[in-house]
């Protein structure tokens, strides 16, 4: 069913208005003006719902991507702690490759490698 | 000497110019992406600060109506559905912003993949390779005739930096181009989304449901409060006084300047999504052949310091 939400509205204000002008007769009895006062509070109720389906339905609009965009933040997240540890592994390497060089540069000084 | 030459500075330079090649991002697309994440981190105009003020405004409504009736249980009634449409809307307020909020955590993991850190932490474990290498150098050289030349430790250490910091701009690269053309249609669908919602008449849910927009929301809301205010207050000459007055004269200015808010949130989702579509057009595009030319002879300069200290070398490298 296709509503049109912004005419309903516009019709329920336009009732709303026309009972509140109503209810400003000084000949009203209370019997009346109680009926009055409770039709008041049933087209408010339905303005009241007009609306709130309405901000419903702006923000299922707005977040219909959502979920896309939080697999992309948790793909790049992991990108990110991926190329972290490309930067760790390569430091690895260079710090194994490091001690190796220190270890021989000691046993050279001291005579273990290389001969006398 | 011959051997090590022609063997591992051609490998080098093959390795690094293969990896890196029309592959590196150029200055220009660095700009961009920095120049959309400082856009998006900048970002303040969130809709529900209009929202939470149309919830005000809302309710006042509700109590001029309620202000207009005798029966007491009507009163009540009145009261009850305002308080319970009020806290609805004040909960769905914060909903508005969630998707603009994950735009800004995309920017800001934008910035960190696109952020010189992974290759900065290179440099400090090869700058004490190079020291040690160098030690050892020196030690070799104080045992034998055919010496190695001094610089050659530094230089090993550089072509693990250059290896290093080629592979892993490479990979940035590949996995910055990958998200941020993946990220623009979601960007581009989220904030047209986020602006039929705001601005213009009325807005279509996925189901074919016709809604007003807050821009006519707020505009019928508005009319909505004047004329009941100017029946039920105004229309009561005993009602008619400074308060009154003054309240309706506050609530008119507040409702032009949450108009102007509205209006100001749009203009900037609208900034936010061509910040966006100009990062990936950037970097769909060729590169600016002035950028690739300086970065590879920037690469070329420094493998060929590299190979120059190479082709110094005795060759084989003798035991002492």
């Amino acid at each position: 069913m296709n509503t049109e939400t912004l005419n309903a509205l516009k019709q329920v204000n336009s009732l709303i208005a026309q009972l509140q002008d109503s209810l400003r007769d000084t000949n009203l009895t209370p019997q009346e003006k109680g009926l009055i006062q409770k039709a008041i509070n049933d087209q408010m109720d339905i303005q009241d719902t007009l609306i709130q389906d309405t901000l419903q339905a702006m923000v299922d609009k707005i977040n219909a991507a959502n979920t896309d965009l939080q697999d992309l933040i948790t793909k790049m997240q992991k990108t990110s702690d991926k190329l972290a540890k490309l930067a760790a592994g390569i430091k690895k390497v260079s710090d194994v490759v490091g001690a190796l060089a220190e270890i021989t540069t000691k046993a050279m000084s001291a005579g273990l490698l290389g001969g006398a | 000497m011959n051997c090590i030459r022609t063997r591992i500075v051609p490998i080098v330079l093959f390795a690094s110019l293969t990896l890196s090649g029309c592959a590196v991002l150029t200055d220009s697309q660095v700009k961009n992406i920095n120049a959309f994440a400082a856009t998006a981190k900048g970002y303040c105009a969130f809709p529900s600060a209009v929202l939470r003020q149309r919830a005000d405004f809302h309710l006042h409504s509700e109590l001029v109506v309620a202000s207009q009736f005798t029966d007491p249980d009507a009163i009540d009634h009145r009261l009850d559905a305002a308080r319970k449409s009020y806290n609805g809307s004040i909960q769905m307020s914060s909903k508005f912003d969630l998707s603009l909020q994950l735009i800004q955590q995309y920017a800001g993991l934008l910035t960190k993949l696109s952020s010189a850190q992974y290759i900065t932490d290179l440099s400090a474990p090869t700058a004490s390779l190079g020291e040690n290498l160098s030690s050892l150098v020196n030690i070799y050289n104080s045992k034998v005739k055919d010496t190695l030349p001094s610089g050659l430790g530094a230089s090993i250490s550089k072509v693990v930096l250059l290896i290093g910091k080629t592979l892993t701009r490479h990979k940035q690269t590949a996995a910055l181009k990958e998200f941020v053309l993946a990220a623009d249609t979601l960007v581009q669908v989220t904030t047209r989304n986020l602006i039929t919602v705001l601005d213009g008449e009325s807005f279509t849910d996925a189901k074919g449901n016709t809604f007003p927009s807050l821009q006519s929301l707020l505009a019928t809301e508005k009319d909505f409060f004047m004329q009941s205010y100017r029946r039920v207050v105004f229309g009561d000459h005993t009602r008619i006084n400074y308060e009154s007055i003054k309240f309706y004269y506050d609530e008119l200015t507040a409702y032009d300047n949450t108009e102007l808010a509205r209006q100001a949130i749009v203009q900037a989702a609208k900034g936010l999504a061509k910040a966006h579509a100009q990062l990936a057009i950037n970097v769909r595009e060729k590169k600016d052949l002035k950028d690739i030319i300086a970065q590879t002879q920037q690469l070329i300069t420094d493998v060929q310091s590299v190979g120059n200290i190479f082709a110094g070398l005795p060759n084989p490298i003798k035991l002492p």
